[in-house]
This record gives structure tokens, sequence and C-alpha cells, in this order.
């Protein structure tokens, strides 16, 4: 589990992921470039692509970042706009290890509310104490068919990751993604349903093309 | 080759080797056609669309304009996502949409079916608030009004959003009169017992907003019955009456600050009442009318924007009050931009500056010109590189003090931080913005220092901010901030565009009653631009039109140099030759008119700290 969920460090480690000599000259302009989308943008793609129609506006990732935590929110330090300032800037959208560490440990959590649905496939869901909302169902039924073992049909990886990315991620991404499964088939297997979900997930909300300004 | 690739995912994620190894595996080197042909859409011309040259040349109204955009490929998967989440406010492509439908369509009507999707005007609106600088964070939410109360806050951001909805104006945008937009009124938070029913409760809110009018109305009446300024603006002044009132409204409406124009209402019934001659009732009385037909007007609105009736669900669904209109900027203008005892509006200023002008006053040196020699703040050429443009749009805003209240009839005027002026002081301070040579405000947005028929001066004095809000929506300058804004927003913040093409993104919205119109196709020509689809785009490089990205990283400034030198240079300037871009550098930035460029002409002060930047930045490589 720890060597897989190392995908994180990956993170931690880049200046933006993107390629060394369009990294420069993006960073020099002072691009969005590598900079995080931001907790809403976030929050977009997740309702888009993962909760059932019906509920998207009941799902807010704010939610699970801030539960419990009114007062001091944490949620503004994931890349949000300084409302009411006389200048649309947003903040903490540069990438640096602490801000990696809090997307790291939220999308965990929301990872492992997820992973939970292998218990009751038929009602699968999102619920904390401030959220309740239907999965989609394809995506849940495709998520959820790895709940036994790797499921590593077309189709189902297909709808898992555009569930998660979307459809604007280059499709040699998908294929990489997809080989880096079937070459760790066997560790996947090893863990438990709830840590194989939880990681299929996390090797997706880490990705670069998920998380960042490409 | 993928599996090369993906084995440097797999160290990466696996053994979270280096960084480089992670760059690798993003898959940056991706072929840009691939996901076009795997979506098998190749068969569709690729041909201009016919509704492409019809439209560039139709709307422009003059076939020797360039089109907007180029012709278009058929669509790939990648480009229809992007423009789907571009258009519809971060929500990109969903299971429910068509995919394989959509991606027969060609891109004019991929795009045209998407801005018909009422997300795109919250996109607008979106823009419309990242424009004034008051972008706000979940814009859309689940709560009644549906819409983030910044929206409401800032009448101009729906309104002109709307416009683009009907094909209307959409340069009311830079209004100053907007209308007032309503929210569903919910229960009174007054302090009726919870027993009583909704409209009970309603009801004693309705009383304490006629009692608390009846009560200022009474102060300026003395005991003998006479008109009585003094007595009346005591109690005006006193924050209790005033407070009673406004928490009255604020029963009465759902939100805290929903009501500008009541509430700036009431500061005209201040100085109304508490200017003019003492015993003169005559204006006061207007204007306490007035305010209560005002109110009433409100009161008579409750049962028709009630939360069981009114629902909002898309921007198209706000409405305004009837027969209300705001000419103030919101409160939380006023209190965002405060102004001091020192600070003299220059914090408002330069608001105004950088979010209509696109000026964020980088220091250049200028030429201050003899004739003007003597005015005060011409004294050191070192400040006056910002404060010769600064000083005079902070002038619009001299009347006003704390909270924005308009201290223009008064002889007095507070600002933030608690200071205040008296009679004599306030001349004192006004007299900042007197002209040194004669009785005329120096109040205006400045282009130049030497002809003074190319600024845009205040003309009416006793409708400052009015004036200010015409100023900017006649300047051209406002417009093509717009446009520069637009491309930012709609493409990349840094990206540098080629001037031309902004030009022409300009021209479009600009269109005087069609600039809603306008507006799409200007963001239309966006997302089908070559820039858009760019795939990790070097953003010093112009890719629209097609032939500006032979001039490599040239083209932010060629426009520059063709519009401000050509005339004089006519065979321009060898910027491979280093010590050509020094010569220019020196001549731009000279502060002797004799040596400085252009010779004796202005230029824009944003176009030359583009070029001096350029130069700048690429001198020393
Ligand atoms: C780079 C542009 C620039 C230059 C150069 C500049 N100023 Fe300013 N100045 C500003 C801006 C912008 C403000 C308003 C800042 C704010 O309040 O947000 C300001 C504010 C001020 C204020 C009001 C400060 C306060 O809030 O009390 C004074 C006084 C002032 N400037 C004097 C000067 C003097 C003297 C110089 C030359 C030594 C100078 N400035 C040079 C841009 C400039
Ligand atoms: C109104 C005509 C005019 C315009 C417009 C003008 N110049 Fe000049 N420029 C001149 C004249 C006249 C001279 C020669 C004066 C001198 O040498 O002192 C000159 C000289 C120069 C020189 C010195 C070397 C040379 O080529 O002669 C440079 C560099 C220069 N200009 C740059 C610029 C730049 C950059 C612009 C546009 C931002 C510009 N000029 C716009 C009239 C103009």
């Amino acid at each position: 589990m720890n060597r897989l969920m190392g995908g994180a460090f990956c993170l931690l480690l880049m200046t933006g992921c993107t390629a060394p000599d369009e990294a420069s000259s993006l960073h020099a302009g002072g691009s969005r470039i590598g900079l995080f989308k931001g907790i809403d943008a976030i929050t977009e793609m997740l309702r888009i692509g993962t909760i059932h129609p019906d509920d998207r506006d009941n799902f807010d990732f704010r939610k699970i970042v801030d539960e419990g935590n009114v007062v001091d929110p944490l949620s503004p330090l994931l890349g949000a706009f300084v409302g009411g300032s006389g200048d649309s800037k947003m903040d903490n959208d540069e990438p640096h290890s602490i801000s990696m560490m809090l997307w790291k440990g939220n999308f965990e959590k929301l990872a492992k509310i997820i992973a939970l649905n292998c218990q009751h496939p038929d009602a699968a869901s999102i619920k904390t104490n401030e959220i309740d909302v239907r999965l989609h169902p394809r995506f849940a039924a495709a998520l959820l068919s790895s709940c036994a073992s790797l499921n590593e049909s077309t189709e189902v990886s297909d709808d898992i990751w555009n569930g998660v990315m979307g459809w604007e991620a280059p499709a040699a991404e998908l294929e990489a993604w997809k080989i880096f499964l079937s070459l760790n088939r066997d560790a996947i297997n090893a863990l438990s349903a709830e840590e194989r979900l939880s990681m299929l997930l996390m090797s997706l909300f880490l990705n670069p093309y998920f998380l960042l300004e490409t | 080759m993928a599996l090369v690739r993906s084995l440097n995912l797999f160290l990466a994620v696996s053994l979270a080797l280096s960084a480089e190894a992670c760059l690798r595996g993003s898959g940056q080197s991706i072929d840009a056609r691939r996901d076009h042909d795997e979506q098998g859409s190749g068969s569709l011309a690729s041909q201009a669309p016919e509704s492409a040259r019809a439209g560039a040349e139709s709307a422009a109204g003059n076939s020797a304009e360039r089109p907007l955009w180029a012709p278009q490929e058929p669509p790939t998967a990648a480009w229809l996502a992007k423009v789907a989440r571009t258009l519809r406010k971060g929500q990109g492509l969903s299971w429910e949409d068509d995919q394989g439908q959509l991606l027969k369509l060609d891109r004019e009507q991929i795009v045209d079916h998407f801005m018909e999707d009422p997300r795109f005007l919250d996109t607008v609106l979106d823009f419309n608030l990242y424009f004034l600088g008051f972008k706000v964070n979940q814009l859309t939410n689940k709560s009644l009004q549906r819409y983030h109360r910044a929206a409401f806050t800032f009448p101009q951001a729906i309104h002109a959003a709307q416009e683009v909805g009907t094909n209307g104006d959409y340069l009311s945008l830079f209004d100053l009169e907007q209308p007032v937009y309503a929210r569903p009124f919910v229960e009174p938070t007054n302090s009726a017992p919870l027993t009583l029913s909704l409209e009970e409760r309603r009801a004693e809110s309705v009383r304490a907003i006629r009692k608390a009018i009846d009560t200022i109305e009474a102060a300026f009446i003395n005991s003998k019955g006479e008109f009585d300024n003094q007595k009346g603006c005591d109690e005006l002044q006193t924050s209790a009456v005033r407070l009673d009132l406004f928490v009255a409204v604020l029963q009465l409406l759902p939100q805290d600050d929903s009501l500008d124009s009541p509430t700036f209402a009431l500061n005209s019934l201040l100085d109304k009442g508490c200017k003019g001659p003492q015993g003169q009732g005559g204006a006061f009385r207007v204007a306490i009318d007035a305010y209560r037909s005002l109110m009433e007007g409100q009161i008579a609105s409750m049962a028709r924007f009630d939360q069981s009736v009114y629902k909002i669900k898309s921007l198209a669904d706000i409405q305004a009050f009837p027969g209300i209109k705001t000419r103030e900027l919101p409160y939380e203008f006023w209190v965002e931009m405060t102004n001091s005892s020192t600070n003299y509006n220059r914090k408002r200023a330069a608001y105004v500056l950088k979010t209509f002008f696109c000026d964020d006053l980088t220091p250049i040196n200028i030429v201050a010109p003899e004739s003007h020699a003597s005015d005060r703040h011409a004294s050191d050429p070192s400040c006056q590189a910002c404060h010769y443009k600064l000083d005079p749009v902070a002038g619009f805003f001299r009347y006003r003090g704390a909270d924005g209240l308009n201290f223009q009839t008064l002889t007095t005027l507070a600002f933030d931080d608690a200071a205040r002026l008296d009679a004599e002081s306030f001349e004192g301070y006004l007299d900042t913005w007197k002209a040194s040579d004669s009785q005329k405000w120096n109040v205006g947005y400045i282009r130049s220092l030497t002809k003074i028929a190319a600024n845009s001066y205040e003309t009416d004095p006793t409708q400052s901010l009015a004036e200010l809000f015409r100023v900017i929506k006649a300047a051209p300058e406002s417009k093509r901030c717009l446009a520069k804004r637009l491309a930012e927003y709609f493409v990349s913040k840094e990206q540098v565009f080629d001037g031309t093409y902004l030009e022409d993104l300009t021209r479009e919205i600009s269109r005087p009653l069609a600039s809603g119109l306008g507006f799409k196709r200007a963001v239309k020509a966006l997302v089908l631009s070559r820039t858009f689809d760019q795939k990790n785009p070097n953003a010093h490089i112009c890719y629209d039109p097609p032939e500006a990205q032979a001039a490599g990283n040239r083209c932010e400034i060629s426009f520059i140099i063709d519009k401000n030198c050509k005339s004089c240079h006519a065979g321009g300037f060898d910027l491979e030759d280093a010590s050509v871009k020094t010569e220019m550098l020196d001549r731009l930035q000279s502060a002797d008119s004799r040596q400085r460029m252009p010779y004796r002409r202005d230029m824009p002060d944003t176009e030359r700290v583009t070029l001096i930047k350029w130069l700048d930045e690429n001198t020393h490589d």
C-alpha cells in the first residue's frame, strides 16, 4: 500500500509536472499552468463525473475538507479566490509541500468514504455528517466492480477514469494509467477491497491533469 | 513507446524517484492528432463553415475586416471537453452529454450549442465579477437566491450578463445607474413573536419601517411646527435613527446588504435635509417623500418577490425591483476601498485605473510639461510617473467620505480613518484637484500632459461619480481592457496576444447597442482560436491570427511599434541588433523631451511599459 501511495510524493517533488523546457518558459510568464485549479474547480469536476445528476448541488468538496472546522476552514488553502478585495486573484494556488499534504490528506478522506461503498454497492453514495449524495450510477458501477479484485476491462477503466478526470486529459495519459494498473495487478489485488478502491481513486486524484492547470 | 512511458510513470509513482521521472510520466509529449483520430470525426470537411465566413463578414458590416477566426478543423474530443468546461462555468463534459453527437457538429456549432446553455450566462456573470475585481468562490450555490450575494451587490454584473442573454447592451457593465435586483423574500427576522403568522410578522416589519421614516421626519420639525435643520440633522446623524431604519429594512429583506438603493436614498435625504438654508424644508420634504415612496414600493413588492413565487433557477430568472435604480457603487466597494485623511482617494483611483483601464501603474519616466511646471503634483517627476494620472482620477471621488457617503452638499467630510474636515480644511482638501491656473477641476482620465484635448475631464462637478462612469464608458481604453481580460479569462492569464487580434475583439464588444452579440462573438473567437486549442502553448508567442505566429515572441510588441513608431520610422527597427534595442530603451525612458520617443507625441503608458519590459527582457540574452 505504502509503495503504491508513493504517487503522492511524485507530486510533492514536482514543480508543476510540465516538461522542463516548457515549464521554465511558462512559469517565467506567470502562467497559471502548473498551478492548482483550486478547490471549487475540483468540486465541479467531481460533481460532473462522480455524483448523481440530481444530487450534484449537494456535493461540495469543501464540506469534506472543512468538516468540523467551521471557525478556521482549511479549504481556502487549497486555491480559492479572495472575494471582495477589488482584485480577482486566486490565493494558495502554488503547489508546495504543505499544500500537497493538505490535498493528499483530504483526497484520502474522500477516497476512503467512497471506498466504503463496497459494503453496499446497491446504494453507492458519499455520506458524511454534512453530505449525503448518491454516486453517479455509471461511475459507481465501474468503480465498485473492483471490490472483489481489480477489474481491468477497457470499459470499466475508461468509466472510472472519465468519471474523475473528465475528458480533457490526453488519451496517452489514460493508457499510461491502465498500464500502471496492470503492471501492479498483483500488488493491487493483495489489498483489501477498500484499500484497493482508495488506491484507484488516489492514483487519479493526484494526477496533474486532475489537480493542476495544464 | 507507450510502455516506456508507463514504466516511467510506474517508477515515478511507486518509487517516488524524482520529479523528472514524474515529468515524463505526465504525458507531455502527446501527439495532438491522436485523440482527434480516435474520435473518428475526421471525415467532416475542414473547409471553413458557412457561418464562420458569413458571421465574420456580416457582423463586421465591412468585408475588409479580417475574419475573427480562421477556418476550423473538425473538433477533437479534448477540445470539446475544454470548450464545455470553459463555457459552462467549470462544468466540463458529463455523462449526460452526447459526445458522439456533439463531435459530428463543426466547432462553431459546438460553441453555439454551449452558449445556449444557461451556465454560459453564469460564466459571463463570473467573468463580469472577475473584471470588476470582485470574483468570488462558489458563484452559484444551493441557497434560495441561487447566486452568491456578491452578484446582487454588483448589479452591473447581473445586468450585463442578462444583456448577453438577450443580445442587448453588454456595455451596461460600465453604467453607474443600475437596476436593483431582488432576492427572494424570506421570513422577517424582527422581534415579533414567532407565534405570529408570517403575514403578521411581515406587517410588523412594515410598521417598523414606516415608523422609522416618521421618526426622521418628526425630528426635522421643531416644537413650534417649523422646519429645523439643526435639530433634524443632529437626529439623523445619530446613528440610532439610521440604524433603526436599516434594521427595519433588513427585517423586510432576506439578506444583509441587498438594498443599496434605499441606503443611498437615505443619504440623499441626509444631504437635502441638512444642507439648505435654515428653516426651508422644501428640499427635505421632497426627499423624504421620495424615500417614503421608495420604501412603499419595496413593501408592495413583498408578495411578488416572496420565496414561494419568486424562484431563481438561472440568471434569466433574476428580476429587478420595479421603478428603482441605484446610482451608486455598492457598499462593499466602499468598505474595501477606504479613504483616509492622507490617502485622498488614491486607493479608489488605483482600483479604477487597474480595473477599467488595465493600467497597473508601473512607474515610468514621464516628461513634465513646461507649462504645468507649477502644478503642485508635478513637483517630483518620480512621483508624477503615477500620480499625474492617479490623482485626477481620485478627484472623481473627492466628495466621498467614509463608507462612500456623499458630502458634496455638506460643509464637512468624514474619512474612513475617523478624521474629519471642517469647512476651511474641506476647501483646502478640494484645492488638491483645482487646476492651479484656473478655477477648473483637474479631475479626469489623463492621457497626455501636453495635449489637454486628449484627456477626458469631468464636465459636471455635481455628478462626479456618474461622470467617472461616463468617462469610463466612452473611453476606448476600457473596451480594450475588457478584451484583454476576456482573453485572460477564457484562454490564459499570461498568454500574450497579438495587438491587432485584441483590437478585433475590442471592436466586437464596442459595437453600440449590439455589444451583447459582440461579446458572444468575441468569446466565440477566443474558444475557436488557435491559442485555445494549443497544447502547451508558449506564453510569449501569439497564435492568432495565424500569421502572427511567424513573428515569434515579437508579436507582443509589433503592434505597439506599428502604432506608435511606424509613422516616422517607416522601416521599423532591427530587433536582432542589441545596440538598437538598447537605444530604443533609452529613448523610451528618457525624461528629455528632445530624446524621448515617440518624438513629441504621446504613447499610452500601458503600451510603453509593455515595450520597455519586452526590450529589457530581450536585450540581455
Ligand atoms: C508606481 C506608481 C507610484 C509612484 C511612482 C508614486 N506613487 Fe504615490 N501612490 C500610488 C498609489 C497606487 C497610491 C494609492 C495606494 C493605496 O492607497 O492603495 C499612492 C498613494 C500615495 C499617497 C497616499 C498615501 C496614503 O494612503 O496615505 C501619497 C501621499 C503618495 N502616494 C505620495 C507619493 C510620492 C510623494 C511619490 C514620489 C516619491 C509617489 N507617491 C510615487 C502610486 C505611486
Ligand atoms: C513623430 C515622429 C517619430 C515617432 C512617432 C517616433 N520617432 Fe523615433 N525618432 C524620431 C526622430 C525625429 C528621431 C531623430 C531624433 C534624434 O536623433 O534626436 C528619432 C530617433 C529615434 C531613435 C534613435 C536612433 C534612430 O533610429 O534614429 C530611436 C531608437 C527611436 N527614435 C525609437 C523610436 C521608437 C521606439 C518609437 C515608437 C515608440 C519612435 N521612435 C517613434 C521621430 C519619431
